[in-house]
């Protein structure tokens, strides 16, 4: 990954006695979290700006250059206001609640992809680390699981006000929320299947291929690799529609529809805990586009491999990326119209479930095809996406300590062709140190 | 391979105290003022009605029980899904028809539920369940009503005021109870009855 910009900048492993790559997880947390916490007004600037150029308004311009610093005195507003609390709540869970939204939407960042960074060993072996905060095998469920979790925000919010909007906002969001995930984990699936396995690291170095053999470099980990268009487009349609109505936004903003329900599950709360609900709300929409990005769009992969986009590092790809999923998102509040209820859920379970099952198999049927193909037919190789499984062909099962299932440390780990172990092409052996045990 | 989840777990603490900073700073900056309308549910500014524990539609439960099914397949598609790229051959052709033979009994029972209108949102969609429940049978229910939903304009005058107060003075217990059972809505008792 960005090898051109890797090699500007490779740091030494140990630093004053510190082993560095130790450290780049925490890095990442702070930085995760910082970059989250300051780009949250940014944001909600960005949705008020383009929502006014859309309705042909002004928009805010009164606080900071073109309004840049109305939502920073708007958070500063709402922290210095009363919390007032209605009577007859259940006080525990209408405390908790906004605080259950905002942990688990920002934990559910720290397995997002950021970039690679490149280290050098002592004897000049150089092996790239990736900047994220959990490089773990489950990062995929890891994500699913923190966007379940903030079920228990609304619902917890929506009982616990004591208010009948708030109950039944509460209870739409919640079927909502479960409605939707279900087509998400499937439209998912169809990338997982694909990439074998459940680490987004993984998953976006699988989509740093040729396009097909004998492909120019320029082409590798280019937009034509991205899964967007390897997965036939409509996992990633259903994966968009999913995400919008996961994070509640318009036009599936049922949970919160100002015109019959005032806000929905967070009528009740004022000040700093409203605020909390609306933290939350943005910070889920940045990790599903983010999710988004990493899956179907390349992460912090440049959309060509040559040099003005590669010496732009991968971090910058993937907020650019997020970006653009924002901007999709205001775009969309801009244009539709709110669903009807039963609309909603007829395109969760009638549409979106059975089509992103039969894709699914579609997939898996086109790779077991592929198979065939090549079984029959060794030529047809060429013309095939050069993926992990076709450059080791006779592997026996290309288990690695760290995939998911089969556990076995004492095989040596499989060594893919793919840049994130080492440098391109042939692998540095240096004084007997394979790349692979490096890492 | 369990340090790799020790950052995460650092992210949850640091989401954690960004959360209670945010609930703790509000708590100290704000103002605290409360008075006896500030702290009424909110209900577009008329005094709340009723309890806000309302019942609430079944289909809200059928969606969670739907759910669960649903999430368990998919639950069960993820080991599958790692795995099933990098099999060889033979073995890829009996993993993708083992799956093939689940989520075909799951389609199965998708389409069951799906002829039996559970996932109709809109009653007005919904095929009658002919097996169990007959057009008379549904003819002869009652409507369901929430609250005074659909009874038109109140008449006041039949509207109960409640048990009035028991005129002291009565010459006996038997009197003031007989007193007391007229003008209130206690119905008899099943003993009582059985005793006259």
């Amino acid at each position: 990954m960005l090898e051109k910009f890797n090699h500007l900048f490779i740091f030494p492993e140990y630093f004053h006695g510190i082993r560095l790559p130790g450290v780049v997880p925490y890095i990442a947390v702070l930085g995760s979290v910082g970059f989250i916490l300051t780009i949250l007004p940014m944001l909600i600037w960005i949705e008020r700006v383009v929502l006014a150029l859309m309705q042909d308004r002004s928009g805010p311009n009164r606080v900071g250059p073109r309004g840049l610093l109305q939502s920073s005195a708007d958070a500063l507003k709402l922290f210095m206001k009363e919390d007032a609390r209605p009577k007859n709540v259940d006080v525990s869970l209408y405390h908790i609640a906004p605080a259950i939204a905002v942990v688990t939407s920002i934990s559910a960042a720290a397995v997002l992809p950021l970039q690679n960074i490149t280290f050098e060993h002592a004897n000049g072996v150089q092996f790239s680390v990736p900047l994220m905060a959990g490089d773990v095998n489950i990062g995929i469920l890891y994500i699913l699981a923190m966007s379940s979790l903030q079920v228990y925000g609304v619902v917890m919010a929506g009982w616990s006000s004591n208010n009948k909007y708030s109950l039944l906002g509460g209870l739409r969001a919640s079927a909502q929320l479960i409605s939707y995930e279900l087509s998400m984990g499937l439209s998912l699936l169809c990338v997982i299947v694909m990439a074998g396995s459940l680490q987004l690291n993984k998953i976006v170095d699988s989509q740093n291929i040729l396009p097909f053999a004998g492909a120019p470099e320029a082409l590798r980990g280019s937009v034509m690799c991205w899964y967007w268009i390897r997965s036939l487009i409509v996992p990633v349609v259903i994966y968009t529609i999913a995400m919008i109505a996961e994070t509640n936004r318009s036009p599936f903003d049922l949970p919160e529809a100002e015109s019959e329900l005032v806000a929905g599950f967070h009528t009740e709360y004022t000040s700093m805990k409203f605020a909390m609900f609306f933290t939350a709300e943005y910070v889920a929409m940045l990790v599903v586009s983010g999710l988004n990005a990493a899956m179907f769009w390349g992460g912090p992969l440049p959309p060509l491999n040559v040099v003005p986009f590669t010496l732009i590092p991968g971090f910058v790809w993937l907020i650019l990326k997020i970006m653009g999923g924002i901007f999709f998102y205001t775009w969309l509040r801009g244009t539709l119209p709110r669903l009807r209820y039963d609309a909603l859920m007829n395109l969760g379970w009638k549409k979106l479930l059975p089509l992103g099952l039969v894709w699914l198999f579609i997939i898996a049927g086109m790779n077991l095809g592929t198979d065939l193909l090549i079984h029959q037919y060794p030529g047809a190789k060429q013309f095939v996406p050069q993926e992990a499984r076709f450059l080791e062909p006779e592997v026996k099962s290309t288990t690695s300590s760290d995939d998911f299932g089969s556990v076995d440390d004492n095989q040596e780990p499989v060594q893919y062709n793919t840049p994130s172990s080492g440098r391109r092409g042939s692998a540095p052996h240096i004084k007997g140190i394979p790349v692979s045990r490096v890492r | 391979m369990a340090s790799s989840y020790l950052p995460i777990l650092v992210m949850i603490g640091v989401a954690t105290a960004v959360a209670v900073a945010m609930v703790v700073g509000s708590f100290l900056l704000g103002p605290k003022k409360p008075n006896e309308y500030k702290s009424l549910p909110y209900e577009c500014g008329i005094i709340p009605v009723g309890s806000a524990r309302e019942r609430f539609p079944i289909k809200f439960y059928l969606i969670a029980m739907l759910f669960i099914v649903f999430d368990i397949e998919t639950v069960f598609l993820y080991p599958w899904a790692v795995t099933y790229s990098r099999q060889h051959l033979a073995m890829k052709m009996f993993y993708f028809s083992e799956m093939s033979v689940f989520v075909v009994i799951l389609f199965v029972g998708y389409f069951y539920i799906l002829g039996k209108g559970a996932l109709d949102w809109d009653e007005s969609e919904r095929t009658p369940n002919t097996d169990v429940i007959t057009p008379e049978i549904v003819a002869k229910r009652p409507k369901i009503r929430f609250g005074n939903e659909g009874s038109g304009p109140v008449d006041l005058s039949k509207v109960p005021i409640g048990p009035r107060l028991p005129v002291y003075g009565a010459s006996s217990q038997e009197e003031f109870q007989s007193y007391e059972r007229q003008n209130s809505y206690v119905p008899y008792t099943r003993s009582e009855k059985l005793l006259k």
